[in-house]
């Protein structure tokens, strides 16, 4: 094997550990880390079994392999970034949930207040009328 | 002759018992609800029918129908959630009312009329007795009638038998969606609980925190109204969503119990 495919393997090793901790951190939600954990099987797969790579190569008509370290580098990067949006997106659903949750509690409760008041109002009334 | 009629006596005399106890406790009956217009009315009456002593609580999970309509019509406490969050946010917001009105037991229920409510006293038994503090209605704890998808049976089947290893407790059906709470088991939950799919892991948390779970045999109704079945991408990612989120909340507890 050559060090590109050691490296892309060890990497993604790697990558699926950290998505893991993510998760078991509740840095990460499970939805989030499934996606990566797909991703990185897709990419090992294509990497470790040769065949689909050549065909894919002969398809694409890609002779010229000096394009490789820049789409490499580039991968690298929107990977890196992609897992830091992951894992914010998941804290923010999280707040979103809990604020939601708040907000339905609260007008729960104005309902409360606000039948318990037309209660008390209609009472008085009627008391009123007795008097 | 003596000894049954004593024996009798007896039972008579200890359903009586919980009959009291039952209009004694404060009980939260949690229905979420999601598009639910067709089967709402026929479930709060149902309950108010054959549990009287309840109180009922819908949570409305962002339906674009007329389900919270109704169920204000029907004179029940209804918590409008602002946008669709999936079942998990919906009994999360029942138990935080529940938590802040300081009820004793919450139960949750389904909305579409498949579980009966002449449960609700088997399901407060356990806990009103101090023997209990989840009692979940398993489908399969006796032969039911209940059919559904082999897929879907094996893939229950599969995550029942998972949990009772975990938790060292045969649990069979960990799905369900009719559970009895007490007051610690539900703050739990108040504060932590899955969002879209809380199953199989929920009662793993349960059980490492030291609960108590007891289950009883149910029998469900099929669906009347409406058809509920598994999408194919939904039947893809459900189980492995499932496994992942079990194992993290395993090595989750592990840790915490080592702290």
């Amino acid at each position: 094997m050559r060090p590109l495919e050691w490296f892309v393997i060890v990497s993604m090793i790697s990558l699926a550990i950290a998505v893991f901790e993510l998760t078991r951190r509740r840095h990460l939600k499970e939805d989030y880390s499934l996606l990566w954990l797909f991703a990185c099987v897709v990419v090992l797969t294509v990497t470790l079994w040769r065949g689909i790579l050549f065909y894919l190569t002969s398809l694409l008509g890609v002779g010229n392999f000096t394009i490789v370290p820049v789409v490499v580098i580039g991968a690298i990067l929107l990977l890196v970034i992609n897992l830091h949006f992951s894992v914010k997106v998941s804290k923010q659903s999280e707040q979103i949930q809990k604020l939601a949750e708040e907000v339905a509690i609260l007008k729960y409760k104005r309902d409360v207040e606000t039948t318990r008041f037309h209660k008390i109002n209609t009472e008085e009334r009627k008391n009123e009328r007795y008097e | 002759m003596k000894v049954e009629a004593a024996h009798s006596r007896v039972r008579s005399n200890k359903e009586g018992n919980i009959e009291a106890e039952l209009q004694k406790a404060r009980i939260l009956v949690i229905i979420p609800a999601y598009n639910e217009e067709n089967n709402i009315q026929h479930t709060i009456k149902e309950i108010k029918e054959k549990a009287s002593y309840v109180d009922i609580l819908v949570v409305n999970d962002g339906s674009t129908d007329r389900t919270n309509e109704i169920a204000m019509n029907n004179g029940v406490k209804v918590a409008n959630q602002p946008f669709n969050m999936g079942i998990g946010a919906a009994v999360q917001t029942g138990f935080k009312i529940a938590s802040e009105e300081g009820y004793d037991i919450a139960i949750q229920i389904d909305a579409d009329g498949q579980h009966n409510p002449s449960y609700i006293p088997k399901l407060c038994e356990p806990i009103l007795h101090g023997d209990a503090d989840v009692v979940i209605g398993s489908r399969y704890k006796k032969k039911s009638e209940y059919r559904t998808s082999f897929v879907r049976l094996s893939g229950i089947k599969f995550f029942s038998w998972l949990t009772s290893l975990i938790i060292k407790q045969k649990i069979t059906d960990t799905t369900s969606g009719l559970r009895a709470l007490n007051k610690d088991a539900y703050s739990l939950f108040s504060e932590e609980y899955p969002t879209d799919f809380p199953d199989a892991e929920a009662i793993i948390l349960l059980g490492y925190r030291g609960f108590r779970i007891s289950e009883i045999p149910i029998e469900m109704r099929n669906r009347s109204g409406g058809i509920s079945f598994f999408s194919i991408p939904k039947l893809l990612y459900y189980p492995f969503k499932n496994l992942l989120a079990i194992v993290c909340t395993v090595l989750r507890e592990r840790r915490r119990q080592i702290k």
